[in-house]
């Protein structure tokens, strides 16, 4: 499938993160303190709970439902750490993000 | 609160901790009740009913039914059920009618093999003085145990509670953090009781004190 433009980088500003399909996807597209842009499975590998409504700070998002927290640096668990998240490959081409979604898949863990 | 012991054929089948949904005669939703007692063989299910006041599932429960009376059961669920597959010592954390689940899992935990080499912590909370009421249930178990410990706290701050109790005043994730702190993540946790009591308690040990997820226990229904 490839790359396909996602959004514009103005449309998502560093701190914030928002959902979006690509292809057959939802990612969760997350700009971090710092400038580095992560994209990433929206629904949490726990339970079928949206991640987008999780709260983030610095690199750490954790999950509404159950607490799961996950540094997006690496897309890794914090607590549990066994877990894991999909890491979709990114390029900014100018001033568009795009992300490829056939490069990863979603991550699911109990 | 009450206790109340209903009575099925055959064997009470369930693991200490889970909950039953009941129904009442003339009452159509169900409410979610959770064992105090243990799996057993005469058909036995122990409940604590805490009154409502202008409840009417409870009021049914407490003040209407009579020896003889039937109810619906449907279960057993949950998932803060006791885990017997690790010898770490045990932390059981209950609010107010979370004391029977909580309960269940010392009664059964005190039956094991391995109790005489395990801790139990026990943290019971609730608002006043005369709700606190875990110690006749959870104290006889002592001599089960390597050690079992009992902090309560009446999380209500009124000038009436402070004037007729001398022990911990806050609420009881504060007091988990107080005795526990650092060494919050050895231990296994069970717990049971409001919302807002379990949502305190597991942002404390799952974020703050980094207790790994697969040691905390809790349905949040109460």
């Amino acid at each position: 499938m490839g790359f396909q433009k996602v959004c514009d980088l103005d449309e998502l500003w560093e701190g914030d993160m928002d959902v979006f399909d690509v292809g057959d996807k939802e990612i969760l597209l997350v700009h971090l303190e710092g400038g580095k842009i992560v994209a990433t499975q929206n629904i949490c590998p726990h339970q079928n709970f949206e991640l987008v409504e999780g709260s983030l700070s610095g690199t750490i998002l954790t999950c509404k439902a159950h607490l799961w927290q996950f540094d997006l640096n690496v897309c890794k668990g914090i607590n549990p750490e066994h877990s894991v998240l999909a890491q979709y490959p990114i390029e900014i081409r100018g001033e568009e993000i795009y992300v490829d979604p056939s490069g990863d898949e979603p991550k699911y863990s109990h | 609160m009450s206790e109340l012991m209903f009575k099925t054929d055959g064997y009470a089948n369930f693991i200490s901790g889970q909950y039953i949904l009941l129904s009442v005669p003339g009452i159509k939703e169900t409410r979610a009740y959770s064992m105090s007692n243990i799996s057993n063989n005469d058909g036995q299910w122990q409940f604590h009913v805490k009154k409502v006041k202008d409840g009417k599932f409870s009021n049914v429960l407490i003040n209407s039914l009579s020896l003889g009376s039937e109810v619906n059961f449907d279960g057993p669920f949950g998932h803060a059920y006791v885990r017997t597959d690790n010898n770490r010592d045990v932390v059981c954390v209950a609010g107010g009618s979370g004391l029977g689940p909580m309960l269940s899992i010392v009664r059964h935990l005190a039956n094991e093999s391995s109790a005489r080499f395990r801790k139990v912590y026990f943290f019971f909370g609730g608002r006043r003085p005369k709700d606190m009421i875990c110690e006749k249930y959870i104290q006889p178990f002592a001599k089960n145990f390597s050690e079992l410990s009992i902090y309560n706290s009446v999380s209500e701050r009124s000038k009436n509670n402070l004037d007729n109790w001398s022990g911990s005043v806050g609420f009881i994730h504060e007091l988990v953090e107080n005795v526990l702190n650092v060494r919050a993540p050895e231990f296994e946790f069970y717990a049971a009781g409001p919302p807002a009591m379990i949502d305190s308690l597991v942002r404390l040990l799952q974020l703050k004190r980094n207790v790994p997820f697969e040691q905390i226990h809790y349905d949040s229904f109460f």
